[in-house]
């Protein structure tokens, strides 16, 4: 099995928290990372980047101190190396300008609003899981079990 | 931070690539005369260090099954052909035996059978990317009703027919997507529910028997056998019903239906623009031709380039659905038909004939036994893998006992079975007058060349016995592709492993993987 991450952007502990229990039904065979910034965000690419591994999806805030979440995923969108990896923003805060900015500019996969829904949040995360494992060419077998049905069909009916 | 240690998770990938790469080399290392095989050469024992390597890696799987296949033609290059590093060049006199033309060995990458595959994959690229799959299937659904176990024969047939073009995987992505939201609105308690959702993998994996182009396995049986595709559907197709109806009647007995009836919704208005004409024209046409060569005289394999000429002329297939051609199976394919032609042209084949006594062992306890190897194997591995390794060995070994049975002055037909067993191969005179007229032809590829010469001065028929002799020759090509693919209602394949996304929604579906045949 490859190994590939989850990456969970969010400036407060407890929500973040909230958040990884939320995808801990993908922790046995996603592993995911927790960050409190954006800078810590970038260390922990760069590491995964390094190592060969694989960014599959990162699920952001927006309002953060040091520097805001959309910004963040812009760079993302423009770096060649994480092209497969699918964005989910995650917050309550965003202006009008701020989600055209995140749709036009960083191609987010996913918006979801603050308060989130728990089954909502995981049903988004195992449809992007999967396309992502699929445009990757990974052999999706061993991860079956965490795949969105209809995405997999999908994908799969091509040759 | 704990990222960095579980990047050092130990991984069993790197044990089973030592023994993969520490076996085959002790076979190239030890001294010649330690292989117990009269009259072995240097190059020959080359060879079974890469075949050796080849089976480990194909096996234990350290890497995807599609880079041995290449690994083994690379190997080639470099241990045994004429381009091969300087030092394997030369060896002891008498006892090197002959190197191999590089040229041979590239050429498997595009020989008859990968081009008859690479036509199969734009017939099925271009029928999914217009619709062509989802519509045929919602027009062929219609007869079938709403009795929930017409249905699910009504699901079975059309599966099967589709997988005999489509990959096994693909033909049960896109049934399932027909199937998936009905399934959502049964009642989970409804035992019928497991029987749906079975019945189109197996299907799949049945239909896949169907036609040479059917799936990998077909083409590893199709450089052994020499058939044209008319003649195979002409056994494989009666065989896939009957095994279709079987299972459609196992199925409706462990998992009876509940449901009174069931309405299946085929999303999509056809299309009729030119395009969509021109794939559908093209696929009849393609299917046509392949039938009637007997009329026409183009092989199966001229006939494949027809859709490859016509969708990229017409533009239906553009350079980034080229992109979509699964080039693994291809390549996987290669690796097999190039491991095949080493051990003939070198000669280990012969030579391991006639180092093994088999007299003891009759065709029928073979076909039996080669059976059974194969079911056990597929369960674990590739099926392709696995019809590569067993046909390797199996032709050998058919090849000895029809040896015997000449020696024992047995009647042609008993001979020309055994033709079928080993795959015609036969340069002895014996097996070329029963041979019958196929065999004038010549369409087989991955022999050697210099055999197809003296195909045509092999009587081209035994008008007397022509009628038995076809016959005969349909009903053992029977029995020698169901022992090789038994395998295929195994679970452990593909197919049903794409079904195990069900797995959370029916929680009787494990037992099921273990109870079915």
């Amino acid at each position: 099995m490859e190994k590939i991450f989850l990456l969970c952007i969010e400036d407060q502990r407890e929500v973040l928290n909230a958040v990884v229990e939320d995808l801990a039904i993908f922790e046995e065979a996603f592993p995911i990372e927790e960050c409190e910034s954006v800078a810590e965000a970038i260390t922990v690419i760069e590491d995964i980047y390094d190592a060969g591994l694989h960014l599959a999806v990162v699920i952001s805030d927006h309002v953060m101190p040091d520097k805001n979440g959309i910004d963040f995923l812009v760079e993302l969108h423009q770096d060649e190396r994480f092209r497969n990896t699918k964005k989910l923003l995650l917050t309550g805060l965003a202006t009008h300008a701020d989600t055209i900015n995140a749709i036009n500019n960083a191609a987010v996969d996913r918006y979801i609003a603050k308060p989130w829904d728990k089954e909502k949040l995981q049903g988004y995360v195992r449809k992007l899981l999967t396309e992502y494992i699929l445009e990757s060419g990974i052999d999706y077998q061993p991860y079956l079990k965490w795949m969105d049905q209809e995405t997999l069909y999908q994908k799969l009916r091509k040759y | 931070m704990d990222f960095k240690k579980r990047l050092r998770q130990p991984s069993s990938k790197q044990l089973k690539a030592a023994v993969a790469i520490l076996v085959p080399l002790f076979i190239l290392l030890i001294p010649l005369h330690w292989i117990p095989i009269a009259g072995l050469t240097v190059v020959e024992q080359r060879v079974i260090a890469i075949f050796f390597a080849a089976a480990l890696l194909w096996v234990l799987e350290p890497i995807p099954i599609y880079a041995t296949s290449i690994l083994v033609i690379f190997l080639e290059l470099l241990l045994i052909s004429d381009t091969a590093l300087l030092p394997f060049r030369e060896g002891p006199p008498g006892s090197f035996g002959e190197l191999m033309h590089y040229k041979d060995i590239m050429a498997t990458l595009a020989s008859p059978i990968i081009l008859l595959f690479l036509g199969g994959f734009f017939l099925a690229i271009a029928a999914t990317k217009y619709g062509l799959d989802v519509q045929l299937a919602a027009v062929l659904l219609r007869p079938f009703g709403a009795n929930p176990s017409t249905v699910m024969l009504g699901l079975m047939s059309i599966t099967a027919l589709f997988s005999m073009f489509m990959s096994n995987t693909a033909a049960t992505a896109m049934m399932l997507s027909i199937l998936s939201p009905i399934l959502r609105e049964v009642d989970r308690q409804d035992r019928g529910r497991a029987a749906l959702v079975l019945a189109i993998p197996f299907a799949a994996n049945l239909g896949g028997l169907g036609t040479p182009i059917g799936s990998p396995p077909n083409a590893i049986g199709l450089n052994y056998i020499d058939l044209s595709f008319g003649q195979w559907m002409m056994f494989a197709v009666p065989f896939v019903a009957v095994i279709l109806l079987v299972s459609w009647l196992v199925l409706r007995r462990l998992f009876p239906f509940e449901m009174k009836e069931i309405r299946l919704k085929v999303p999509g208005k056809p299309r009729s623009n030119f395009k969509t004409r021109a794939v559908y024209i093209t696929f009849g046409a393609t299917i046509l031709l392949w039938l009637t060569d007997v009329l026409h005289g183009i092989n199966s394999y001229t006939i494949a380039l027809v859709p490859v000429a016509v969708f990229l002329v017409l533009n239906i297939i553009n350079k980034e659905d080229l992109k979509q051609i699964s080039w693994e199976v291809l390549w996987l394919v290669s690796g097999g038909i190039a491991l095949g032609l080493a051990m003939e042209r070198t000669g280990l084949a012969e030579h391991l004939v006639h180092s093994i006594d088999f007299s003891g062992l009759t065709p029928a306890f073979m076909v039996l036994l080669v059976g059974v190897v194969a079911l056990v194997m597929a369960n674990f591995m590739s099926h392709t893998a696995t019809a590569n390794l067993l046909l390797l060995l199996y032709r050998h070994w058919a090849y000895r006992c029809r040896a015997w049975l000449n020696g024992r002055q047995r009647r042609h037909c008993v001979n020309d079975y055994l033709c079928l067993l080993s795959g015609d191969v036969a340069p002895d005179k014996h097996a070329a007058e029963c041979a019958g007229p196929r065999y004038g032809r010549g369409q087989g590829a991955g022999y050697d060349q210099s055999r197809g010469a003296d195909r045509g001065d092999r009587p081209r028929t035994l008008l007397p016995d022509a009628v038995g002799n076809e016959s005969i020759r349909i009903f053992c090509a029977y029995l020698r592709i169901t022992s090789d693919y038994w395998t295929l209602s195994v679970p452990g394949a593909q197919p049903y492993r794409v079904c195990e996304t069900w797995e959370g929604s029916f929680p009787k579906c494990p037992v099921v993987w273990h109870n079915l045949p």
